[in-house]
């Protein structure tokens, strides 16, 4: 996957930084360092941020990247170092050549791109929610492991703020900027083939048997 | 050049949500510490005696979060006629615990040659008991009052007579 992707220097950056902070982290609470004048729902809602960060990093520098692109496409501002610089983190290099490709084509492949890392997210940050609160319904455990697990889904819970807000942001300037112009683009053609389609003599209904009523067919025309 | 509004108002509103959370679950933590560690006073919130074994049954709440070792008892027999006697303090062979935010019962046993209590007789009744974070010794004397009822009862009663 590295090989067909082009790194961000800064995303690099943060992901092992934060890596190596979770690390130091541990360690400390395995010698015993934090334990003691840190609560334990506070060990438990930073190391939810860290983890949670970690998971994050691809899809906040991610859209962040395309949402620069999609500002710069509404402002009509891109340039083809931009271009080529999208192709190439987009992905879209196993799409085809750069030439090939508009902007809207490079903007949806890019956004695509993302999918399985948010569904990945989302999937694990409310697998954790549904432990937390089926944790929390029974009494006992609520007062040992779900009020620390709580801890974990707080942390992570600033995280995905951060992760829904660059989410929907980029899916609101992806809606005004691709899908708009590409509509308004296409909907006279768009109705020419409805037309047509419509001015088409209807298929025989049973390929099997011979058509007979082709004429009364054509005069109404089937849906 | 069309602004998101909606969306900043939507993520500033989830925004303040999460907030809340996130900083009611690190003050609640807080606060739990806290209350865990303060010592608390024993209280006696049932007493009854047993004519039959001669054994008077005080039921100990600990509202604190540490626990509270209870040593040993004194105990001073009253009756309303007749003599009396009194039990020096005597160690327990095993402190009893009585663990945080709970309950414990502690049977104390009155000499063999007791007559059967009648309303109006006394037992008072000495504990002592420490904390083990807490340097000291403390006591707490309960008197019972056979016919008497407990003093939550009583003063539901001086409420009602009152009204």
């Amino acid at each position: 996957m590295s090989s067909v992707r082009k790194h961000d220097p800064l995303e690099q950056l943060l992901y092992w930084g934060m890596l190596f902070a979770v690390a130091v982290f541990v360690a400390l609470l395995f010698f015993d360092v934090i334990v003691r004048p840190w609560l334990p729902e506070e060990v438990a809602f930073v190391l939810g941020f860290a983890l949670f960060y970690l998971l994050a990093n691809r899809l906040l520098f991610g859209y962040g990247n395309l949402s620069a692109y999609l500002d710069k496409i509404a402002k009509d501002e891109v340039t083809d170092a931009d271009k080529m610089k999208a192709y190439e983190k987009s992905g879209a290099n196993k799409h085809g050549v750069v030439d090939q490709l508009t902007h809207f084509g490079i903007a949806t492949i890019w956004l695509d791109r993302y999918e399985p890392y948010r569904y990945t997210y989302l999937g694990i940050y409310l697998a954790l929610a549904t432990l937390v609160i089926v944790l929390n319904l029974n009494p006992i455990t609520g007062l040992t492991t779900g009020s620390i697990l709580e801890g974990v889904f707080w942390g992570g819970t600033v995280v995905s703020l951060f992760v829904l807000g660059a989410d929907v942001l980029v899916r609101w300037q992806y809606a005004q900027t691709v899908v708009e112009p590409v509509y308004a683009a296409l909907a006279p053609a768009l109705a020419q083939a409805e037309r047509a389609q419509e001015a088409e003599v209807a298929p025989c209904p049973d390929p099997d048997e011979p058509c007979e009523s082709m004429s009364k067919s054509e005069e109404k025309p089937s849906s | 050049m069309k602004r998101p509004y909606a969306l900043i108002v939507l993520m500033t509103f989830l925004g303040l949500l999460a907030g809340w959370g996130a900083g009611a679950y690190l003050s609640n933590a807080g606060l739990k510490a806290t209350i865990a560690a303060m010592p608390a006073a024993p209280v006696v919130v049932a007493a009854e005696y047993e004519n039959k074994s001669k054994t008077l049954a005080l039921t100990f709440s600990n509202p604190g979060g540490q626990p509270i070792n209870l040593l040993g008892k004194a105990i001073a027999f009253k009756p309303k006629h007749g003599k009396g006697y009194e039990m020096a303090f005597v160690n327990f062979e095993q402190p009893l615990v009585v663990p945080p935010f709970s309950v414990e019962t502690l049977r104390v046993q009155l000499k063999a040659d007791t007559a059967d209590l009648v309303d109006g007789d006394v037992v008072a009744t000495t504990i002592q008991y420490v904390y083990p974070l807490v340097p000291g010794v403390f006591d707490l004397t309960y008197v019972f009052t056979k016919g008497q009822p407990v003093k939550v009862e009583k003063k539901v009663d001086q409420q009602s007579a009152k009204q």
